[in-house]
């Protein structure tokens, strides 16, 4: 028999359309799987409001403070302006060579003063180069003249691009600058390929040299310790964070050519630049971290003097950055076992530091050489060999920064109360200089380091920031007294060991003010009689410290909301788990307890089991069987809607939220759990579209009518839809500003951003530390500083917070690297942990109350952040008293899902549900009545979260949300049966042409 | 009888082959942890049987409208395979893209990229014949 052409044809088209009728399928399943998102992309909704009332009631609760887009845009870029003219911290100035005078004929030198740090290069931060504002642009705009023809020169080099890799998506090849500084290369062009007509051009644009250094880098690349190979523009001896060669080059020819060399170190890992402090040629150093889409004008301002700096470091600058204790364990650290597998169960790091992170470890070892005890002035650890000296250890110390003008302060009073924990310090602020400035007022305390504290192995900063406020712009001759309010939270020391609670010694407390912590430091110094006689690195000023007396070591067992505090994270230390491991930094001798490296532990039998979590697996968690699922209501017909409980949406604990609890499914609390943005018909609750930050939300302004605040697709122009607002400057340069009020102004700044973006949340700011200058994400975070960084964020908060805006302050904790941050073991001390890496956040979530946070992907001790329910539920809901819920940072294998919502996790960071569904649907609640309490609570932070954010804009009391289906799942239906229809068609057609087939063969 | 093969026979080898490179691909490329679902070499499996059974009972007894049906059946087996790869690593592909591990995506992108090219040359088999004669009882 032959088979008809027909045939043939039916056949194939049967084939290929039953075929494509599976894929499509297929493609419709994951696409509605993936609502969430791709409505995100889309510009759509599963869901709609319905409303019964006639739409006279004025449903935004929050407001934006500009009715355009376009006066929003002209006031965040003002702000920016400002944050970058208030963050920049002058260093050095010899001669008063700036500010340069208007008119000025100025040479920019380096290819960073082209591509230069205006943002990080990953994470939330998917920041557009090109539409940032030049520095040479911004000069120009200040009066400044710009050398054109060096100018021209690096922006012709700064745009070729060549081949770095292959898109291992598209298979297409990746191209990226050729001249510009990455996380793993730097890439300054040789002054050898300088234009012919170069140095005649330098002697036109005469007035100075701006020599700009740069460094970038983000989420998921730490910068090497490693030395930097000449093949990645280093010379095989010197990491990335010191100055390369042509980098050297370009400030010899600078030097050679211009009297006025004016130095801007433009990045968020300090780069060590001893060599230019020490340098008698080089006349001015400028730092600031990524400056955002506009800052350089804050640059250019202070470089023309529109503007006296007035920024303080928010990070010591070391002369060897990798001398820091805290960098011998960072990095790469991997257990010696084979019983772990995968790295996300095989890497850890020892925090040996302990309490002595960043200035904390300089200052604190230079009170003791001094005083001499403790064996500060050992060789161990020094830089020189030598014995251990500050200034050849400190190049710019924390908080240090210069100004235009001249303050002198006064510290007038301090008072201090332990029965309310808190205090007051009161400084006098005198411009007794020429132009117009701000100060920033910094108050330190010392906290007296007695025998008790080194008995029971508790640490003490010889001096520690404690608070700070700037004045406003004090003209020649002006004065402004400003009061700093002071938290004896962030006094009180954790005595981890004994009291086993935060304590107050007993002894003498000084109070000090001073510009950055080693001139406070030096007044307390001079306030106990020492002099430089006694290796004072300068004489202090004994009437900047006042004394404050406890008289008898004093407990403070309790946190603000009553609960008990005392230890929860003994088994973050190694030693709980391999005792006398770790020797942890002490103050009592720096050199028998400076730290090693802890390399190839062997984890006991016990730490594997720990380690080996999964999404079903935890061995830590067992079910409390005592627990039932009596007075667990669901599905009850309240007929409440999340917007009747308006009223009480700040009363987080009012029992009207039991009743819209009651009224939800199982599937709807587990749906709010593993569903980024949820949104639940039976209580009307709407998404809460949130998105990454911490820089800005990761967002352009909606064009979507039906929100209060949009912009008109038709009518907007280019520059307005293209407009992205994750354009702030870094968390380092705002945190540089010192100032509350731009703090403030910013977080503000924010919600607006929220209102008109159509976004209820952001992941940021970010709360953890510089542990050390290599870190990826510094420019991220705030400070190596846990106070600067809680009171820096707490501001921010609190700001976007009244504007309806959720703020993840992230990552909850102990993301300080990246590498190997996926699952990475943490090792610490609790005395450590409670004063460094989770201070950083108490005040931010204790006083800014954002709506949600992020948990981290790091592991506390062994346990998975989102499963540490010491952390979660304990300290941070318990102790610390906030409501919001938690999300995990990006959903992961090792992070177990069960254990991980009992512990306190409320939501998942995936887009995908596939992964939680089998641990997350009613059977498994009703197995586990511990796990479904859980899951109540965590959609009630879920809807306690929503109803406090500008999500709820445009909905009143009788809004109910009902589902529906968004034109793309229509048109993937409607493509399903049509493709459906027709495969079945043709089979019909093929099986009675077959037939007919037949019948003409056997009549043949 | 042994029937003399057509150019479809040879293209639905092809579509095995490529079938079988896609799961081995992913199987030797993929890291810890990212093995594809067991669902997806289940309807592998089931497809490739039913292609051997097609390409044996093609070879021996000529093609006819039950071995067409159960080459469709193997093209939807092929698609839905597809599918359910790309459903059970979309977490991994997210994260992926979030952390920005690009190396992490080649195995899956050159799994997905086989299995396709599976399925395209299936569908273009349906379109020929492959025996030269064609029975009237299979």
């Amino acid at each position: 028999m032959k088979l008809s052409r027909k045939s043939k044809v039916f056949r194939g088209l049967t084939q290929t359309l039953a075929a494509l009728t599976a894929l499509c399928i297929g493609v419709t399943a994951i696409a509605s799987e993936w609502a969430s998102k791709v409505n995100d992309v889309l510009g759509t909704q599963s869901y709609q409001f319905v409303t019964s009332e006639d739409g006279s009631t004025d449903t935004t609760y929050f407001k934006s403070d500009y009715s355009t887009a376009e006066e929003l845009v002209e006031a965040r870029e003002a702000l920016i302006r400002q944050t970058v003219a208030e963050g920049a911290v002058l260093l050095k100035n010899e001669n008063d060579s700036l500010p340069l005078e208007t008119g000025s004929k100025v040479t920019l030198l380096g290819i960073s003063s082209v591509h230069s740090c205006f943002s990080a290069t990953s994470g939330g931060a998917s920041f557009d180069e090109s539409l940032a504002t030049k520095l040479s642009t911004a000069c120009e705009s200040v009066g400044l003249e710009i050398n054109p023809v060096m100018n021209d020169f690096y922006e012709e080099l700064g745009a070729e691009q060549s081949e770095v890799g292959v898109n291992a998506w598209t298979g297409e090849a990746q191209y990226a600058f050729t001249w510009q500084n990455r996380a793993d290369s730097l890439a300054e062009i040789p002054v050898d390929m300088y234009p012919a007509e170069a140095e005649e051009s330098y002697a036109e644009y005469n007035d100075a040299a701006i020599v700009v250094i740069a460094r970038m880098t983000g989420e998921g690349s730490d910068f090497s310790m490693e030395p930097l190979s000449t093949e990645n523009g280093g010379d095989g001896e010197h990491n990335i964070l010191q100055l390369s060669a042509d980098e050297r080059a370009v400030i010899e020819e600078a030097k050679a050519n211009f009297d006025n060399v004016i130095v801007f170190v433009n990045t968020d890992n300090m780069v060590e630049i001893e060599e230019l402090k020490n340098d008698p040629q080089i006349s001015a150093i400028l730092w600031c971290g990524a400056v955002g889409n506009v800052g350089m004008y804050g640059i250019a301002d202070i470089l023309c003097g529109n503007v006296s700096p007035s920024g303080r470091l928010a990070d010591t600058i070391t002369v060897s950055n990798t001398n820091n204790p805290a960098a011998i364990n960072t990095g790469t650290f991997t257990f010696d076992s084979t019983q772990l597998e995968g790295d996300t169960y095989t890497h850890y790091v020892v925090y040996a530091e302990g309490l002595y992170v960043g200035y904390k470890y300089y200052e604190t070892r230079y009170e003791d050489m001094v005083l001499g005890q403790g064996n500060a002035a050992s060789a161990t650890g020094s830089t020189t060999g030598e014995a251990w000296d500050y200034e050849e250890e400190v190049t710019y110390g924390f908080g240090e920064g210069l100004s235009y003008t001249i303050f002198e302060t006064t510290l007038d009073e301090v008072t201090m109360d332990v029965d309310s924990r808190t205090g007051v310090a009161t400084v006098t602020v005198t411009n007794t200089g020429a132009v117009a400035g701000k100060y920033p007022v910094q108050i330190y305390a010392q906290s007296p380091y007695t025998e008790y504290d080194q008995t029971n192995l508790v640490e003490k900063s010889s001096v520690q920031l404690l608070g700070y406020g700037k004045t406003d712009t004090l003209e020649p001759g002006a004065s402004q007294t400003v009061e700093v309010s002071l938290n004896l939270r962030y006094l009180a020391s954790y005595d981890y060991t004994n009291a086993k609670t935060y304590i107050l010694d007993a002894g003498t407390y000084y109070i000090a003010t001073g510009n950055g912590a080693h001139e406070a430091l030096n007044n307390i110094l001079a306030a106990k009689g020492k002099t430089v006689a006694d290796g004072m690195t300068a004489d202090g000023d004994a009437s900047q410290a006042k004394e404050w007396v406890v008289d008898a070591l004093t407990t403070i067992p309790e946190s603000e909301t009553g609960y008990e505090v005392t230890n929860q994270l003994d088994d973050c230390d190694l030693n709980y788990w391999l005792p006398g491991t770790v020797t942890y930094l002490s103050r009592s001798d720096w050199d028998a307890t400076f730290p090693q490296a802890y390399t190839d532990i062997v984890p006991s039998d016990e730490m594997v089991a720990r380690l080996n979590t999964d999404s079903g697996t935890d061995v830590s968690y067992v079910q409390d069987t005592s627990i039932t699922l009596e007075g667990l209501t669901t599905e009850a017909d309240t007929g409440y809607t999340l917007m009747m409980l308006w009223d009480v949406r700040d009363d987080y604990d009012n029992e009207m939220w039991d009743l819209l609890l009651d009224q939800m499914s199982y599937e709807d609390y587990c749906y709010c759990i593993y569903t980024l943005y949820p949104s639940v018909s039976s209580i009307g609750m709407p998404s809460n579209n949130n998105t990454d930050g911490p820089n800005g939300l990761n967002a352009g302004f909606t064009t979507d009518s039906t929100n209060e605040y949009y912009i008109d697709a038709e009518t907007a122009s280019e520059e307005l839809l293209a407009y992205r607002c994750n354009t702030y400057p870094s968390g380092t340069t705002r945190t540089a500003t010192y100032s509350h009020e731009i703090a403030s102004a910013t977080g503000r700044m924010m919600g607006n951003d929220g209102l008109w973006t159509d976004k209820g949340g952001q992941t940021g700011p970010g709360g953890n530390l510089h542990r050390t200058a290599f870190g990826g994400r510094n420019n991220e975070y705030c400070s190596e500083d846990s106070v600067l960084t809680t009171l820096h964020c707490a501001d921010e908060i609190a700001t976007m917070t009244e504007m309806g805006l959720g703020s993840a302050c992230k990552h909850m904790a102990f993301n300080d690297q990246e590498t190997y941050r996926q699952g990475l073991a943490c090792f610490f001390n609790e005395q450590a942990a409670r004063e460094n890496n989770l201070r950083a956040f108490e005040g931010a979530y204790v006083d800014g109350k954002p709506l949600y946070g992020m948990s981290s992907f790091s592991r506390f001790g062994l346990e998975p952040s989102s499963s540490y329910a010491s952390f979660l539920t304990t300290i941070l809901r318990d102790e610390w008293g906030w409501n919001g819920f938690v999300m995990t940072d990006m959903a992961h294998d090792y992070m177990p899902v069960v254990a991980s919502v009992i512990a306190g996790t409320d939501q998942w960071c995936a887009f995908s549900n596939e992964r939680y569904l089998p641990y997350l649907n009613e059977a498994e609640l009703e197995a586990n009545p511990e796990l479904a309490w859980a899951c109540r609570e965590a959609a009630h932070r879920v809807m306690y979260m929503t109803l406090n954010s500008n999500a709820v804009n445009g909905l009143d009391s009788s809004m109910e949300v009902v589902s529906a289906t968004p034109w793309w799942q229509q048109a993937l239906y409607g493509v399903d049966i049509a493709l459906g229809v027709l495969a079945a068609a043709c089979l019909i057609l093929y099986i009675r042409s077959g037939r007919k087939d037949k019948k003409t063969s056997s009549a043949q | 009888m042994k029937q003399q093969k057509a150019i479809g026979f040879y293209f639905n080898i092809i579509a095995a082959i490529l079938a079988v490179a896609a799961l081995v691909a992913y199987a030797v490329m993929a890291q810890d942890g990212q093995s594809a679902p067991a669902s997806v070499y289940v309807v592998s499996l089931v497809a490739l049987v039913l292609q051997v059974v097609t390409l044996v009972g093609a070879s021996t007894k000529g093609e006819g409208q039950v071995l067409d049906l159960l080459n469709i059946v193997t093209a939807v087996l092929y698609a839905v395979a597809l599918v359910l790869l790309a459903q059970g690593r979309m977490a991994v592909v997210v994260n992926v893209f979030a952390n920005h591990v690009g190396t992490v995506g080649t195995p899956l992108i050159a799994a997905l990229g086989l299995f396709a090219a599976a399925i395209l040359v299936k569908m273009i088999s349906g379109f020929m014949a492959m025996t030269k004669n064609r029975p009237e009882t299979l």
